[in-house]
């Protein structure tokens, strides 16, 4: 653990390094399913506040990603399904998403994969962070994930609609949210659709019912910068981690529009996520 | 108690509806000089309490942009941030550097955008700034007071890192700042630094404080890659994260790289404080 020089500072450390540069690899199960969990660490060093979860080095194939915390064989999970879509390049390619999500010191860290090819390797890092700031009103104590679709790895397909730069469809993360939610974190991905056109994509994220939906977010950018990388960017920085309180027993939905028409370019995958 | 929310609380400014796109600026035909400012956004439409910045440039020429958000009226702007670094390796891939800061933005700001770049040609470069309402449940610190440290706007390039020639060791403290303000939170910005054919390389980096000989480590083990398809650094930004830097500290960085190529092993940063 690096101690930081002021007594002030927050504490800091990385979890599942295993050489100077390389991550845990994680293991996805058959097709779809699971793998078995990966330890990152034995026990947390200190009470975390949020984790910022580096994944990457995998094929280009969907994959949902779950942290969890407890003994061997007892694991529960702390953050599920985990959007990873590495493009084209993803061999080195490495996504991260920050989760203020609170852990207690001691704790045992791990991780499992699926992916839609089965036995498909990646590997992950996950930075453990303390906030002296932000530990009261930042950080939550449960995560629940909106739109994961488990049967293909993927998440919830978004359609602009045919109409070029014109707004489409409400598409339905989740019915009902699960608990009174301080910020929610929104993943977008590829949708197994690699060998894509640029494109970009003006979204809006809204709570409320079918026809009636409220903007939480407006005009949000996303882009996929071509066959090049065939990836939906941003990935999921702090900066996709939106602020915005959403009470329990909501339906919460996305819309966008997009600068291409192409039945299979315009479309885009994501998977919501609502922390307490 | 959560507040039942009725009102956007995220919105990218000047936003295009017709063409789904947002601003741009565009630099001079004088390299390494700053070009006039472009609008983002007329009249903020809340008290924003953070903002967002995706820069990309979709032109395939090599180049690097050093971007300013500024504020103010037309012919008053006062910059925001300085020198947002941009580096594009010509692939054409209208990359996303997304940028984000906690910093207070009054309602009714004007927003806008100026950049320089590395050639003699000018190019656009696309921001898009969005706000976060005020009142969330992202913590203020300090004073939003954003410091550049790093940048060198005369060469239009970030700070050289070099990790040394023994692959897998780290190399040795590179200075980035003499002296810094108080930094409460810091983002750091990478970049491939004009090397338009790299190697699949790693890194992990250091950030430390303190005299030459005796830098104390702030962030450790910053994982980067370069793939030799794309020849970018991935991450291209870390953070913002929150630290404790005291005013006055030297700021320094050193690196180790899975490869020794004297070029490849290279890398462009440039850090942003926020105080």
């Amino acid at each position: 653990m690096r101690r930081l020089l002021s007594p002030a500072s927050p504490r800091w450390t990385v979890a599942g390094m295993t050489t100077v540069i390389a991550g845990t690899v994680l293991t996805a199960g058959t097709a779809n399913v699971k793998g078995s969990w990966a330890q990152l660490t034995s026990a947390l060093p200190f009470s975390v506040d949020a984790i910022l979860v580096r994944l990457g080095v995998g094929t280009a194939a969907d994959r949902l990603v779950d942290l969890g915390v407890g003994p061997v064989g007892d694991e529960q999970v702390v953050v599920p399904d985990i959007l990873f879509t590495p493009g084209t390049a993803g061999a080195t390619d490495r996504h991260w998403t920050y989760w203020p999500i609170r852990l207690p010191s001691g704790s045992r860290l791990a991780a499992r994969c699926q992916c839609v090819t089965g036995a498909a390797t990646m590997e992950i890092t996950c930075e453990l962070r303390e906030s002296l700031l932000g530990r009261h009103r930042q950080s939550g104590q449960q995560i629940e994930a909106w739109g994961a679709a488990t049967a293909d790895s993927g998440g919830t397909s978004v359609d602009p609609g045919a109409t070029l730069h014109t707004k489409g469809a409400w598409s339905q993360l989740t019915a009902s949210t699960g608990f009174p939610c301080r910020a929610i974190q929104l993943i977008p991905g590829v949708g197994s659709n690699r060998g894509r056109v640029y494109a970009r994509w003006g979204v809006d994220v809204g709570i409320g019912p079918s026809g009636d939906e409220q903007l939480l977010a407006e005009n949000v950018r996303i882009l996929c910068t071509g066959s090049a990388r065939d990836e939906i960017s941003p990935f999921s920085g702090l900066g996709r981690l939106l602020p915005v309180p959403v009470p329990a027993g909501v339906r919460v939905a996305m819309r966008a529009q997009c600068s291409v028409t192409n039945s299979a370019d315009r479309l885009f995958d994501v998977v919501g996520y609502g922390i307490r | 108690m959560l507040r039942t929310v009725s009102c956007v609380g995220v919105q990218a400014q000047g936003f295009d509806a017709a063409t789904t796109q947002w601003p741009t600026a565009a630099s001079g035909v004088v390299a390494h000089t700053k070009g006039v400012w472009a609008e983002v956004v007329a009249s903020t439409p809340w008290d924003a309490c953070a903002v967002e910045m995706q820069i990309g440039d979709s032109d395939a020429t090599n180049k690097i942009h050093l971007l300013d958000l500024g504020i103010g009226p037309p012919g008053d702007e006062h910059v925001l941030v300085t020198d947002l670094m941009l580096q594009l390796p010509g692939s054409g891939d209208d990359s996303n550097y997304p940028y984000f800061f906690v910093i207070p933005i009054p309602k009714g700001s004007r927003l806008a955008i100026r950049t320089q770049t590395s050639t003699t040609t000018s190019h656009d470069v696309r921001a898009v700034v969005t706000l976060y309402r005020a009142g969330r449940t992202f913590p203020q610190l300090g004073t939003g007071r954003i410091s550049t440290y790093g940048a060198s706007p005369s060469t239009t390039r970030g700070t050289s890192i070099d990790p040394g020639a023994s692959a897998n060791t780290k190399g040795g403290w590179v200075q980035v700042a003499a002296s810094v303000d108080l930094i409460r939170a810091i983002q750091l910005a990478f970049g491939p630094a004009g090397n338009v054919a790299r190697q699949t390389y790693s890194w992990t980096v250091d950030l430390g404080i303190g005299p030459s000989g005796d830098e104390q480590i702030v962030l450790a083990d910053i994982p980067l890659a370069s793939n030799s398809g794309q020849d970018e650094i991935v991450t291209s930004l870390y953070g913002p994260c929150e630290v404790f830097i005291p005013s006055g500290s030297r700021l320094a960085m050193r690196a180790a790289c899975s490869g020794a190529d004297a070029s490849d092993r290279l890398f462009d940063t440039i850090a942003y404080g926020i105080g």
